[in-house]
Parts: C-alpha cells; sequence; structure tokens
C-alpha cells in the first residue's frame, strides 16, 4: 500500500489575537516573526498513516506538500517520525483560497507516486479552506471518505473510523481512496526522536512538477473584526467570595 | 428567472440546519430577486418536499430511489448534479454539518466552481448579480470578504448563524429529476454507534459548562458534569481535552466542534483561542475561569473569574443547590 499524506506548512494558528496583524496593504496576514508549523489536521492524517504502516506488511508512507521551498521544514519534520519518502510540488504562486489549484497539484502528485491512499486533514488552519482533500476526490475519481479519525486493514480492503455529528461509524472500502481526516485522542502524532531529527536534515526531498490548472476564489477584502467585549471581573478575597459574586451577577443578569 | 437553491438532506421532517438554510435561502433570494428553491432526496421525499414548501422554497427539485433511502455521499452528489444540471441555480447553499461539509466542495467541483465553506454573512448585488459572502479565517482572527461572480456560487453556511425560516403559506411546484445513474455506496457500512447523551443536546443547551487542558485531567470533568446537570445544562469542551482523551469528542466546541449559543458559556481552565470560542461568541453571557489573567477568554468574556478552578467551582455547585 502507498499512502500519501498530504501536509501544509502555516503560520501558527496559536498566535494570540493581539499580535495577528495584516501586511500592510495587502489581503495576507504578516508573517515575520511567525513561527511556521504544519497545520494542526495534517498531523493528525500523518499519524493515520504511520500507524496504518505499521499494520501492514510492504506499506509506505510519503508526506508530499506543495509550496515554496521553505515549506520543506514540515517534510522534515514528517520523516523525523520515519515517513519513508518527502515530496515537494512546487508552487510559488500566492496560494490563498486556491483549493483547487491545489487539490489538482497533488492530484498529479497522487498519480505521479502511484498512491493508492491519499490521507489529507479536514482543514488547513490558515485560510480554514476546508475542502482539498474533497476535492482532490473528485479529481482523482476515487471514493472520499470524510471525518476519518483512523484506519485498519480489515479482511476485505480498509476499515475506516468516521465521525458523525453524534456518534461515530465504521465504513470498509477499497483503495484507492481518499480519507479526510479529523482529530482524535487516537491520533495525536508521536514525538519525533532527536536522533531521528538530525537524521532527516540530511534525508533528501524529491520534487516533482505538476502544471497549476483551475480557477481560485477571488478575495475581495480582508479585515480583522473589532471586538468589543469589556470583560466584568469578579472581584473576591478567595473561591467561596468569588462564586458568591458570581453567582449573584448571572442571577442579576437574569441568565440563571 | 434566477434560483438559489438550498440542498435538504433530511428524511421526514426538517432539521435545524435545513430551517436555517432556507431562512438564509429566503433572504438571499429576496436580495437577488430570485426563487427559492430545495433539493430534496430519498427513498420517499413527499412529506419533507411539502415541508420544505410550507417553509418558504417555491420550487422543489425532488430526486426519489429506493437507492436513496439513506444519506451517502457518492449516491446524493450523483442526485444534486442532476438537480443542478436541470434548474441551473445561481446559489447552491449547504449547511457545514457532516453532510454539507463534504458534498459542497465535490459538488462545487463538479460544477466546475470552487466552494466557499463556513461562511458567515452575504451581501447581494441585484444589479450585477453578484454576492459576497464573509467567512473566518485564520481561526476567525480574520474576515474575509470572497466575491462568488460566477454561477453557481456554491456556499456552506456556518450553524447557528443565520435565522431559520419561518411557516408561511404558499404554493410550490415539485419538479421530479432522474439522475442518468445513481452510483452505489462504495463503503460498506459496518457498524453506526449513534452517541446517546443522557440529558439535554450540548447544541440545545440553554447552559454549557466546558472544560479545557487547564483541568488537568478527566476526572476532573465530573465538577463540570454536576454543574452542568444541576443547571439542566451540558458539558463541552476544548480540542486539547478531546486530544488528551478526558472527552468524547462529540463535545468539542469550536471551529471544527459544535457550534452552541447557550444563555450561559462557562469556560474553565480553557485559554479562548479563536478556534474555539468560534464555537461560542454567540454566547448570552461567556464566564471565564482562569488563572491567567491575560488569557485570551477574558477578551471575549462578559464575566471573568481570575482563579483555580478547584477552589470556584465547589463553592459556586453550592450555591446553585441552595437555589434549587
Ligand atoms: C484549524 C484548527 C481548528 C481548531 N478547532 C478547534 C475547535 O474546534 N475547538 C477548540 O477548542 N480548539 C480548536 N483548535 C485548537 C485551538 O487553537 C487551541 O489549541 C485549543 O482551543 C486550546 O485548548 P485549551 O484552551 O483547553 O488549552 P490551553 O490553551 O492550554 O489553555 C489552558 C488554560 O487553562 C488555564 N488553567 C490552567 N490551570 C488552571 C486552573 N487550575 N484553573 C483555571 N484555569 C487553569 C491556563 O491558564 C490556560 O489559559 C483548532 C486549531 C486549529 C489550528
Ligand atoms: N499546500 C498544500 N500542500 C499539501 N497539502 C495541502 C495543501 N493545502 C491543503 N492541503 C491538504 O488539504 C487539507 C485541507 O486543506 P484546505 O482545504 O486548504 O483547508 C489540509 O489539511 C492538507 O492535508
Amino acid at each position: 500500500m502507498q499512502i500519501m499524506v498530504c501536509l501544509k506548512q502555516i503560520l501558527d494558528p496559536e498566535l494570540p489575537p493581539r499580535d495577528f496583524r495584516l501586511e500592510k496593504g495587502e489581503m495576507t496576514p504578516a508573517a515575520e516573526g511567525v513561527p511556521l508549523v504544519m497545520s494542526s489536521f495534517d498531523q493528525n492524517a500523518l499519524e493515520v498513516g504511520l500507524q496504518l504502516r505499521e499494520k501492514m506488511a510492504g506499506a509506505t508512507v510519503t508526506a508530499v506538500t506543495v509550496g515554496p521551498e521553505g515549506a520543506e521544514d514540515v517534510l522534515r519534520k514528517a520523516l523525523a517520525v520515519k515517513a519513508d519518502r518527502a515530496v515537494r510540488v512546487p508552487l510559488e504562486q500566492d496560494s490563498k483560497l486556491s483549493g483547487g489549484i491545489v487539490a489538482g497539484l497533488l492530484a498529479g502528485a497522487a498519480r505521479e507516486l502511484g498512491a493508492d491512499l491519499v490521507l489529507c486533514g479536514r482543514q488547513a488552519g490558515d485560510w480554514d479552506g476546508g475542502q482539498v482533500g474533497l476535492i482532490l476526490a473528485e479529481e482523482l475519481g476515487w471514493p472520499g471518505a470524510n471525518l476519518v479519525t483512523g484506519i485498519e486493514p480489515g479482511s476485505g480492503g480498509l476499515v475506516l473510523k468516521c465521525e458523525l455529528d453524534e456518534g461515530y461509524e465504521v465504513l470498509e472500502g477499497n483503495a484507492p481512496l481518499v480519507a479526510v481526516v479529523t482529530n482524535h485522542e487516537t491520533n495525536v502524532l508521536r514525538i519525533a526522536k532527536v536522533k531521528d531529527t538530525m537524521a532527516a536534515m540530511r534525508k533528501k526531498v524529491e520534487q516533482i512538477n505538476v502544471a497549476p490548472q483551475g480557477g481560485r476564489l477571488e478575495l475581495a477584502s480582508l479585515e480583522i473584526p473589532v471586538k468589543e467585549v469589556n470583560c466584568e471581573i469578579i472581584p473576591g478575597e478567595d473561591g467561596v467570595e468569588k462564586a458568591d459574586n458570581l453567582f449573584k451577577r448571572l442571577l442579576e443578569l437574569k441568565v440563571l | 428567472m434566477s434560483l438559489v437553491l438550498t440542498c435538504l438532506f433530511d428524511q421526514g421532517s426538517l432539521s435545524r440546519d435545513s430551517l436555517e438554510a432556507l431562512g438564509a435561502g429566503k433572504s438571499i433570494a429576496a436580495e437577488l430577486g430570485a426563487v427559492l428553491a430545495a433539493a430534496v432526496i430519498g427513498a420517499e421525499t413527499g412529506a419533507i418536499g411539502a415541508a420544505a414548501g410550507e417553509y418558504g422554497a417555491s420550487k422543489i427539485y425532488a430526486v426519489q430511489d429506493a437507492a436513496l433511502a439513506q444519506y451517502y455521499c457518492e449516491g446524493y452528489l450523483a442526485a444534486l448534479e442532476a438537480v443542478c444540471r436541470e434548474c441551473e441555480p445561481a446559489v447552491v447553499l449547504f449547511v457545514t454539518n457532516a453532510p454539507g461539509r463534504e458534498m459542497a466542495p465535490r459538488l462545487a467541483k463538479r460544477l466546475g466552481r470552487t466552494a466557499l465553506v463556513d461562511c458567515l454573512s452575504f451581501n447581494a448585488d441585484k444589479e450585477t448579480g453578484s454576492i459576497v459572502f464573509t467567512k473566518p479565517v485564520f481561526g476567525g482572527k480574520a474576515m474575509a470578504q470572497v466575491a462568488m461572480s460566477d454561477a453557481p456560487a456554491v456556499v456552506a453556511l456556518r450553524r447557528r448563524s443565520f435565522e431559520p425560516a419561518r411557516p408561511e403559506q404558499a404554493a410550490a411546484e415539485t419538479i421530479q429529476v432522474k439522475p442518468p445513474a445513481i452510483p452505489p455506496n462504495p463503503f460498506k457500512l459496518i457498524e453506526r454507534v449513534e452517541e446517546q447523551t443522557a440529558g439535554v443536546r450540548l447544541e440545545d443547551a440553554r447552559v454549557v459548562v466546558s472544560g479545557g487542558q487547564g483541568l488537568g485531567g478527566p476526572e476532573n470533568f465530573a465538577l463540570l458534569e454536576e454543574l452542568a446537570g444541576l443547571l439542566g445544562g451540558a458539558v463541552g469542551a476544548s480540542r486539547v481535552a478531546v486530544d488528551s482523551g478526558w472527552v468524547s469528542s462529540s463535545k468539542q466546541v469550536g471551529q471544527t466542534g459544535k457550534i452552541v449559543a447557550p444563555d450561559i458559556y462557562l469556560a474553565v481552565g480553557i485559554s479562548g483561542a479563536c478556534q474555539h470560542l468560534a464555537g461560542c461568541s454567540g454566547s448570552k453571557v461567556i464566564v471565564a475561569v482562569n488563572t491567567d489573567p491575560e488569557a485570551p477568554i477574558f477578551g471575549a468574556a462578559r464575566l471573568g473569574v481570575v482563579g483555580d478552578y478547584k477552589e470556584v467551582l465547589p463553592p459556586l455547585i453550592e450555591k446553585v443547590k441552595e437555589m434549587a
């Protein structure tokens, strides 16, 4: 089984709102000084891929990213947790709201690699597109499973666990397929060993070139919303007093 | 006359999500001077079609087939694609529930478009017929306005962001649509586990008590359960609490969890990341309990308690007990 995991490099989503700024005169956030990280659901997707590989003899995990050279950092992180191969599909142009283009490039890479299982995160933590994996299923003409939390080899194919709005379901499907992964306690990405992180620095990152195609959405404006909430700090010397005062205020506000 | 198509996947009766789609569709259609239509899919679509008519859709596109008795992406996609080819809508609306999330991008791709997921509001231009949708990006730290000028604009609306439609008396015309083929489900269902919540559903609760990383472990959720129980509310959680395995993922509140809008949202040991706040910002009163006075949650909460929840919650529970 050739498992391909799609990893996107993004501005650290944990950056607090007070430090979030826009590039002057441009519809894009200021990147200076903001750490770049692997998008969080992609970490979950990677873990799902690594766990599946452990259960399937001969399976390999290939980490793929679309982006500029600097995006190779996320591939090194994947190599550090023992992904077998790392591939970058170059895309120099600005990639905001271009889920359709990116999906096309990833589809090209999937074909070239002969992948039979493609794993994506449910939503990238920068532009919050929430669709590349699903478009990819259409591009490849493969079945797509959504909100997957884990995959096991089964007697007749792959067994996928998927979240529902309330509860979950277990599905069986045959490769090739696309699985869009969401977070779960069972797929938090493992931590790389220091020696593997060092070794990953020396590993090769391959490159696959695919011609970009398709349109993008048209961004008309980007703004930082103004929030005007004045938090009233509940007074009190200790927990009991604070609880009393909080209770009183909730009654006064007529919400209790 | 152009058409705004709302895609409804319910069987039998309309869910709150569908009512929101119809409500939003109604106002978009009014702005554009368009007709509101609904796509209904299933083995038996009569009842749901009638309900959609009662709630404002004046055209019902029904795809009725025994194979479509239960939702599955491939089959419902084929049905919707056939409806769109038949009626050539200007706007196609979904809600970002589990089916809407996966259908919108895939249908858009089939129609040669890119979908916009998780929209909060819109602005229509009657002259040009183009619509600008607003969607949070960077976890809500910024708002993007996206111009959808090519038809159809395929959009998934964030839950609890649009007023649900109200019943009205109007006659709806029903058009039966036959897809050229309905593909079988590529997946075999092995097991479906519907989570049974003992008390009130998280999304319907008037009081939500949520816990985060600051709780330090699963056992401490018992305090939250107790308080929520006393107030007839429900327990929620941050993503970190879910990822740590302290609570089930159906309890996650936020951008990629449940969207709640209770009277009281009590955030305990939650830092207030914008991705979390996206799920509770519609609450009447947000109350934060956090040891760190600098935590961003205090920038979103109406009432704040700076302190250890272990010292604040037990006396609060006592107070509530006294009241009862
Ligand atoms: C694309 C994307 C989507 C996401 N979707 C979601 C989502 O849907 N929902 C969600 O919740 N998150 C989501 N996140 C994650 C989010 O960014 C944060 O990482 C997460 O919400 C933080 O959880 P937390 O507040 O529990 O933990 P932390 O940020 O670690 O905060 C813990 C808080 O507890 C306080 N604390 C510690 N001890 C105590 C004590 N004894 N008493 C009181 N307070 C104490 C600390 O001061 C701190 O403020 C998403 C992230 C991304 C990138
Ligand atoms: N530039 C990219 N490179 C690799 N994978 C990507 C890229 N953009 C998106 N993806 C994948 O698609 C998922 C959904 O992205 P999005 O639709 O942009 O929210 C992500 O979680 C990744 O798995």
